[in-house]
């Protein structure tokens, strides 16, 4: 329970002794330069570099659909080439 | 130590701008400008240099996550920052596994790697004892007085930060002192 009466000349001696005491501190600056070693390290992206790198993943992700669905038509395609190339082939034989 | 965004309001909110779009740069200035506060803040709440370093960091990781998001209500970005040290503070001490605190002495000398002179050994036993006696008070007592002393802000600038009229942080600020001359007279400190 705290005392009722207080003078105003008691509570300057406890700011006074507060303010001796609670003193600021100097942080340690090798702390200070790796904290800000790691904090602009780590790469941050603008909203317009994540756009343009969402396009670009969309791109290169097309790109590889693409060449896979390629790929994958390619035998097929070929053998298409080659029956085609031999049905222009026969007709003429029948004729000679 | 005084709130000085309100000194150059333009640049602050165009860095804040700035950095909220990725801008390194302007997060540094940001940086710089507030570490020191919120170490000395975190400092002594905890009591402990390590601690203080491990949660300054965290406070500052935490801003830069959530700026994009930051939301400029009128208060300084000091404000917004004590706030997020405030509550890392309050989970830390929830956290009573991580409570074992580092003497203020040791601890300046382990950083210093010599022992301390006499008077700083005083002095530091002095804050000890006294962030001890702060630290049976509430959350909220306990930063008013290390914003009014350590940092050395205004009523007002204490109560943007708190989110408390200016008449608000004088009335628990007088009702502070007086509880706190009690526990240092229990103390024999005063």
């Amino acid at each position: 329970m705290s005392r009722l009466t207080v003078s105003d000349e008691e509570l300057e001696l406890l700011e006074k002794h507060l303010a001796g005491t609670l003193r600021p501190v100097n942080p340690d600056p090798g702390f200070i330069g790796n904290l800000r070693k790691r904090l602009y390290v780590k790469p941050r992206s603008s909203p317009e570099q994540r756009r343009q790198a969402g396009a670009l993943l969309l791109l290169a992700f097309g790109l590889l659909v693409g060449a896979a669905l390629v790929l994958v038509q390619l035998p097929r395609v070929s053998r298409l080439f080659k029956k085609a190339s031999s049905e222009e082939i026969r007709p003429g034989r029948a004729f000679s | 130590m005084a709130v000085d965004s309100n000194t150059t309001p333009t640049s602050e909110i165009e860095l804040i701008q700035q950095a909220s779009k990725g801008d390194q740069e302007a997060f540094g200035q940001l940086y710089e400008r507030y570490v020191g506060r919120i170490y000395n803040y975190i400092y002594y709440r905890t009591g402990n240099s390590h601690e203080a370093e491990d949660l300054t960091a965290r406070v500052f990781t935490r801003a830069m996550n959530h700026l994009p998001h930051y939301e400029d209500r009128g208060f300084p970005f000091s404000a917004w920052l004590y706030r997020i040290a405030h509550n890392l503070v309050a989970n830390w001490h929830r956290d009573s596994s991580r409570r074992e605190e580092v003497d203020i002495d040791k601890a300046a000398e382990i950083r210093n790697g010599d022992p301390l002179p006499e008077a700083e050994l005083v002095q530091n036993q002095e804050v000890e004892r006294l962030i001890r006696v702060l630290q049976r008070f509430s959350p909220e007592r306990q930063q008013l007085v290390i914003l009014k002393f350590v940092e050395g802000l205004s009523n007002a600038e204490i109560g943007q930060i708190m989110e408390r009229s200016e008449g608000a942080v004088k009335s628990l600020y007088h009702r502070t002192l007086l509880a706190l001359r009690d526990e240092l007279e229990r103390e024999g400190q005063i």
